[in-house]
């Protein structure tokens, strides 16, 4: 791509070459802008659009494309920039190495996009990429989770595919069972080392969004170029949805929509694990992004905070009357109180999703006692949720503290304190066979 | 510190008293909360504070001081007073020789100890055991979050052995002005009639001052376990073992084990229970260790009571098992996650 070229949405304008031959796709039409080819991840080419709406059609797509062969399906997902497994390389694993495809729209997050309003009206198009997904992955089970509260979804969904053919599984909407690491074992009772992905063990993991955008690419020919962006969180004066091209300034989205009572933080996707948009201006909506949220940064804890009743105040004890009313939570980024010692209250092991034990990992950890102790109690288990962070009474960031101790034996390159060994069969990595210990 | 721009702070930062800076901080905190926000992800947190935590403990224990005053005057305050004065003493010298913040839990120490004192107990006796208490069952172990034993017991075991006539011989009833020597527990030891269930319950039996309206420590009690303030694991396998092991061993030897019902309306098991023994410092933090250790503190405190030369077991006991909550969590610990077997070449 060259400075000044002119680019239509949907054309194919870069191609990553190597083990992934990802495609990138403009999603606006306009005047190239910038290239900027870096060694790092942060490639990326600016495009200053001309506001044209239209997009260019991939070409071989049509209603009879979603029933021909599964060759022509894959060179048409190639072509519109999803990255999901084709026999062209567009992910980690190829198309014959997909096992499962769990199609997810779990809400489990403080705020959600509403599985309503990106689905409800688009029933018929999930089924269509569903069939779409069977052709491609003949084999593979192909399942659907939802939570509890788009059950009318789920049943609506369930009579428009054929009877067997997918499963359907309705779960608690609990943060974090959203995440690969929860919905693995319940959806597919399969488990799988940690810190690899899904992928890896031959699992496709793809949220609604993009089992639409697979439909609209193959039956409608229409490229991967925009996504459903929620606006949450108290710092927006609406809290809306809408449609924006991938590769949208942040700043362009939220600056005429947030409130002048800031200052706001804003975090993309998630409060309990979301990266901090630091620089709204330079930050793109991403192909994975689906909420961006403000939350105010609140510098004063209040008069008397320990001893109001906090109708509105969260909290996984039973110690405010939020517990036993039902209003609207707030959300600040202030601490809630001074951090102390550990009084071992017993909060965090009760969180855990992953069932370790964080308030006896944190202590070893923050004791610089980095031994195999802390692998037999399991740290390599932690999915990093933070969860227990969340929940401390004493403001410990224990979940920071437990991820230095998985992290640090491998930095420093021990082979004995190396966490679990893969035991199960994975996929698209190489795995260093390692000498046995003497 | 925070940003130097309150009232505290201005007067913490001033150079006469900049000495006592953690003191106008700890005000600080309280009455304004903290101007501190999160850095990075998790980007909210929950508004549980130990501030928060610790009033929920006071506030449950506001029942048994309600009634301690009624039953046994004025005088409970002053000693209430006197415990806070006197432990408040060694923890703000701990703390502005550490300079670290006023530690919230001693708000808890300093008025559990006088509840479980007699209500005959001269001030400086109180003075004195918070004091001890403070400082060698929490403050040379390191502070809050550090210490083995529980404050407010050790505080009490000390003033126990070092002035036993005052602390084991002279009793009072609630709302009478005659000293007697003999508890409900004591009377069962002597064969002798003992109150009725209701006068125990609402407390009309001598004992020490807080534990006495015992209606009052179960519903101060049920309500740290509803809020998760406390764990219900140890109170409940204490209780439930009391009541096993007594029915089994009043039914062997009835002249020295009292039965069940007595044994849970007399004596500081309810108040132990519900208050002491669920220190989360103290006691074990593994959930197998919590039901161990109230196995454990249910078997020696009936023991104590039926056989052993004080009649009251339950001190004993939960300090006997905060000595042995770290081992218990070990072996926990080694028992749930077995070191890996060594792979031979």
């Amino acid at each position: 791509m060259q400075k000044g070229a002119l680019v239509k949405a949907g054309q194919v304008i870069a191609r990553a070459t190597g083990t992934i031959a990802a495609t990138l796709v403009a999603s606006v039409s306009g005047s190239v802008d910038d290239v900027r080819v870096s060694d790092g991840a942060a490639d990326a080419i600016t495009i200053r659009a001309d506001g044209s709406p239209g997009w260019t059609r991939i070409e071989m797509a049509g209603q009879e494309a979603a029933g021909g062969t599964p060759e022509t399906i894959e060179r048409i997902i190639s072509q519109s920039g999803i990255a999901i497994p084709t026999r062209f390389g567009t992910a980690v694993i190829g198309a014959e190495d997909v096992e499962s495809v769990i199609i997810s729209g779990i809400n489990a997050d403080v705020y959600n996009p509403s599985m309503a309003l990106i689905a409800a009206s688009r029933l018929a198009d999930l089924a269509s990429a569903m069939r779409i997904l069977r052709r491609i992955y003949p084999a593979a089970v192909i399942a659907v989770a939802l939570d509890t509260r788009s059950r009318s979804l789920l049943r609506a969904l369930r009579a428009l595919v054929p009877q067997g053919d997918i499963e359907f599984h309705l779960l608690k909407p609990k943060f974090p069972q959203q995440r690969e690491e929860m919905l693995l074992p319940v959806v597919l009772g399969k488990g799988f080392p940690r810190g690899y992905k899904a992928i890896n063990r031959g699992v496709l993991v793809l949220g609604l969004q993009t089992a639409l955008a697979v439909h609209e690419a193959v039956v409608l020919g229409k490229p991967a170029i925009d996504r459903i962006v929620a606006l949450g969180g108290p710092g927006f004066t609406r809290n809306i949805h809408l449609r924006a091209r991938i590769g949208t300034a942040i700043s362009d989205i939220v600056d005429s929509r947030l409130r002048d009572r800031g200052p706001y933080r804003l975090v993309e996707n998630s409060l309990l694990t979301g990266r901090r948009i630091t620089a709204p201006a330079t930050t793109a909506v991403g192909q994975e992004t689906d909420t961006i949220i403000a939350v105010p940064e609140k510098e004063e804890g209040g008069f008397l905070p320990f001893a109001v009743p906090g109708f509105r105040k969260d909290s996984y004890s039973f110690t405010f009357a939020s517990r036993f009313v039902r209003l609207g939570k707030e959300t600040d980024t202030n601490l809630h109180g001074e951090e102390r010692p550990c009084i071992s209250c017993g909060f965090c092991d009760e969180v855990c999703p992953a069932r370790i034990l964080p308030s006896l990992l944190h202590r070893y950890v923050k004791r610089a006692v980095i031994d195999e102790t802390i692998f037999r109690y399991k740290i390599t288990r932690c999915i990093d949720c933070n969860l227990c962070t969340y929940v401390c009474p004493s403001k410990i960031d224990v979940a920071s503290l437990v991820r230095q101790g998985k992290a640090r034996p491998a930095a420093d390159g021990s082979r004995e304190l190396a966490p679990d060994e893969p035991s199960m069969p994975l996929k698209g990595i190489k795995i260093n066979v390692k000498e046995p210990a003497l | 510190m925070t940003k130097g721009t309150t009232l505290f702070a201005r007067l913490g930062s001033a150079k006469p008293l900049r000495r006592f800076a953690v003191i106008f901080h700890t005000l600080d905190g309280i009455l304004f909360g903290t101007r501190a926000i999160t850095t990075k992800a998790p980007h909210i947190l929950d508004h549980i504070e130990i501030k928060r935590y610790m009033a929920l403990v006071i506030l449950a224990l506001v029942p048994s001081t309600v009634a301690a005053i009624v039953f046994f005057g004025w005088y409970v305050l002053a000693m209430i007073i006197a415990s806070y004065v006197c432990g408040g003493v060694v923890e703000v010298a701990f703390a502005v020789i550490r300079k670290k913040d006023i530690e919230e839990g001693f708000l808890v120490t300093g008025l559990i100890f006088p509840l479980v004192l007699p209500p005959t107990t001269p001030l400086w006796v109180v003075g004195v055991g918070v004091a001890f208490g403070v400082f060698f069952g929490k403050e040379v172990f390191g502070g809050t979050g550090r210490n083995i034993f529980n404050p407010a017991l050790v505080g009490r075991l000390f003033v126990t052995i070092a002035f036993p006539e005052m602390l084991s011989a002279s009793w009072r009833a609630p709302f009478a002005d005659a000293i007697t020597s003999a508890t409900p527990l004591n009377l069962y030891r002597a064969g002798q009639p003992l109150p009725p269930v209701g006068d125990l319950l609402l407390g009309l039996a001598p004992g020490s001052i807080g534990e006495v309206f015992r209606i009052g420590v179960i519903a101060g009690g049920l309500l740290l376990l509803a809020t998760r303030v406390a764990n219900w694991r140890v109170p409940f396998a204490y209780l439930a073992t009391v009541a096993a092991f007594s029915a089994v061993g009043n039914a062997l030897a009835p002249g020295k084990f009292a039965p069940p019902q007595i044994q849970l309306l007399t004596g500081g098991l309810l108040f132990g229970a519900f208050f002491m023994a669920t220190d989360p410092v103290t006691s074990p933090t593994t959930v197998a260790g919590k039901l161990i250790a109230g196995v454990l503190l249910g078997v020696v405190t009936v023991l104590i009571r039926g056989l052993g030369g004080y009649s009251e077991g339950v001190m004993f006991s939960i300090i006997l098992m905060n000595t042995f909550a770290p081992l218990i969590d070990h072996l926990v610990l080694s028992l749930k996650y077995r070191p890996a077997k060594k792979r031979t070449p």
